[in-house]
């Protein structure tokens, strides 16, 4: 083990080491935790422990010492996240007022608008969960920050009614919902150990309520007055903006603000405990996958002091599967392979000569010559080809056959789970308790010149009641 | 709320409301209270903590129904609030819990 002094320096935040995480080899102490498969057809596991194995005993951390243990990459998820809640709630809380106001949009309309707009959102934020998984944290926080940037600058800067639906429709549900749903836990899993998890998802709630905060606090101060913009702006010099609309454009410059961070300190890393009692803990709740042991050894290798002396390291983290090309053949299975194409190819070969014979109606007498030999070299390099894309879909096809099958197992064994039903009528409860609920009351907009506003909230909300309390 | 409250209080009880610190009153709620909350309710199972902040904040809006006023608006916040911070935590701990 080389000393302290020889560690190498740390990697810059901005490009760390790329690590390479291997499959299989599961550490031997994975025996301690008896696995159990929870649906019979999938690969997903249950993590019973069995007994204790640490030798340690479990110390007890301050708050302040779990947060010291944070990596520093924690802090710009965080940072990113308050830029883009200041973003999202900035103009959230007012988008109802400034459709009105600003562009002139009738109740009716700015109801029918913002509960179109509601839907999208659940649509985008579904496909946001995906693209996290295929894409990763950094491309899907970029694409969909850039997106964001120019809704977000269409609905400040424009004028015209079409302009604010096209951002509010077309451009907004992508931008808002990609990145509301589960970027941050993504990230801040990945780079949590279950010992400062709690923690970092605390902070992550408070950061996400301070920045609406901060952007209610905003908004009203900044409403009551309109501002004449300096007369040396290109375009926009002189006119007059609302409060409102002041307010909308600093939520844009939050949006720019955050995707100049994503762009430059935003990356897919991932925390790999170095000790082994941390590694055992976050089998099955942690992100990062399983790590060989020369890998292991060599991260403990390259791990300088401080890495150490925090008992993790912080890496890029691999390709997720799916963008992983497929696993290579083995030699043998190669070989097998080149002699059926061989095969498969030769009987094409002779299919098609027999077919263009029997088109020419044997009149050419036989089809040899001179140029007979490239023409039959390259018939046989189109018959490998085409036998090789038929074996490559017949394979896809057989995987995807497995896949739905097995997924046809798994549901089936899930709708007959007592738990299941259970969650999912509490889903459905909290669905109509939660203030998103109330969000989209919007639909109710009469109701909001009255004195009969609580009407149709305690009508959704009296759905809790029915919450089944065997829960329990 | 968050689409509703704005207009309704603009439109019932005029501009010169605070309309977005009322509704700013949630998130600072939701800043300071779940770490409030799980301190006090960390001894209680994830159920018993999340049925009664569900029923607090399904009841919340009553308050408009007894006075329709900013007051009440005001009260409809903070018990809102109040709910959310019991048992949106707890569910998130929840589902963590819970794995397949």
């Amino acid at each position: 083990m080389p000393s302290q002094s020889s560690q190498p320096d740390p990697p810059p935040a901005a490009a760390p080491m790329r690590l390479n995480f291997g499959t299989g080899n599961a550490s031997p102490r994975a025996a301690a935790l008896l696995r159990v498969p929870m649906l019979s057809g999938s690969n997903q596991h249950g993590a019973v422990r069995v007994h204790e194995t640490s030798s340690k005993k479990k110390k007890h951390l301050s708050a302040w010492a779990v947060f010291k243990m944070l990596p520093k990459e924690v802090y710009i998820v965080l940072l990113i996240d308050l830029l883009n809640s200041y973003r999202s709630f900035g103009f959230r809380s007012v988008q109802y007022i400034y459709l009105v106001n600003e562009f002139g949009v009738s109740d009716l309309d700015a109801g029918k608008l913002l509960g179109v707009q509601a839907w999208l959102m659940v649509v985008f934020g579904m496909l946001g969960a995906m693209l996290v998984d295929s894409w990763g944290v950094r491309n899907t926080a970029i694409t969909a920050l850039s997106v964001a940037a120019v809704s977000r600058g269409l609905l400040a800067f424009g004028q015209e009614r079409n302009t604010m639906v096209f951002a509010l429709i077309a451009l907004a549900p992508f931008g808002e919902a990609v990145l509301s749903t589960g970027i941050y836990t993504v990230a801040l899993k990945k780079l949590t150990t279950p010992t400062t998890r709690g923690l970092a998802f605390g902070v992550q709630y408070g950061v996400f309520n301070l920045a609406g905060a901060l952007a209610d606090v905003a908004a009203d101060t900044l409403r009551k007055s309109d501002i004449m913009l300096p007369r040396w702006l290109p375009w926009l010099g002189g006119t007059y903006w609302s409060g409102l609309r002041v307010h909308v454009f600093f939520t844009w410059l939050a949006v720019l603000a955050a995707l100049a961070v994503s762009v430059a300190c935003l990356y897919d890393t991932v925390l790999v405990p170095l000790d082994e009692d941390e590694r055992e803990a976050a089998k099955g709740s942690a992100s990062p996958g399983p790590v060989t042991s020369p890998l292991l050894a060599e991260l403990r290798h390259s791990a300088n002091a401080a890495e150490r002396a925090r008992g993790y390291a912080v890496r890029i983290a691999p390709k997720t599967a799916a963008a992983q090309p497929p696993p290579l053949p083995t030699a043998s299975e190669s070989e097998d392979e080149d002699e059926d194409d061989q095969d498969e190819a030769s009987n094409y070969e002779a299919f098609e000569e027999r077919s263009s014979a029997a088109a020419s109606g044997g009149s050419k007498g036989g089809g040899g010559g001179a140029g007979a030999a490239p023409q039959r070299q390259r018939r046989r390099r189109r018959a490998t080809a085409l036998t090789a894309a038929r074996r490559l879909v017949a394979s896809w096809l057989r995987l995807a056959q497995e896949h739905a099958s097995s997924a046809g197992k798994s549901l089936l064994e899930l709708l007959g789970m007592r738990a299941f039903w259970r969650a999912l009528w509490l889903s459905c409860c909290l669905l109509f308790v939660s203030k998103q609920v109330l969000a989209c009351a919007c639909l109710c907009l009469p109701a909001s010149t009255c004195d009969y506003l609580w009407l149709p909230m305690v009508a959704c909300d009296c759905l809790c009641f029915f919450v089944p309390t065997e829960c329990h | 709320m968050d689409q509703l409250l704005p207009p309704f209080l603009e439109r019932n009880y005029g501009e010169d409301v605070p309309i977005f610190l009322i509704h700013s009153l949630n998130m600072w709620i939701g800043m300071f209270g779940p770490s409030l909350a799980a301190a006090l309710t960390m001894h209680l199972e994830a159920f018993e903590v999340m049925l009664p902040g569900l029923w607090v904040m399904a009841l919340s809006p009553a308050w408009l129904a007894f006075d329709p006023s900013v007051e009440a608006v005001v009260c409809w916040i903070v018990f809102l609030s109040l709910g959310e911070v019991l048992w949106s935590p707890r569910l998130s701990a929840w589902i963590a819990s819970v794995r397949l």
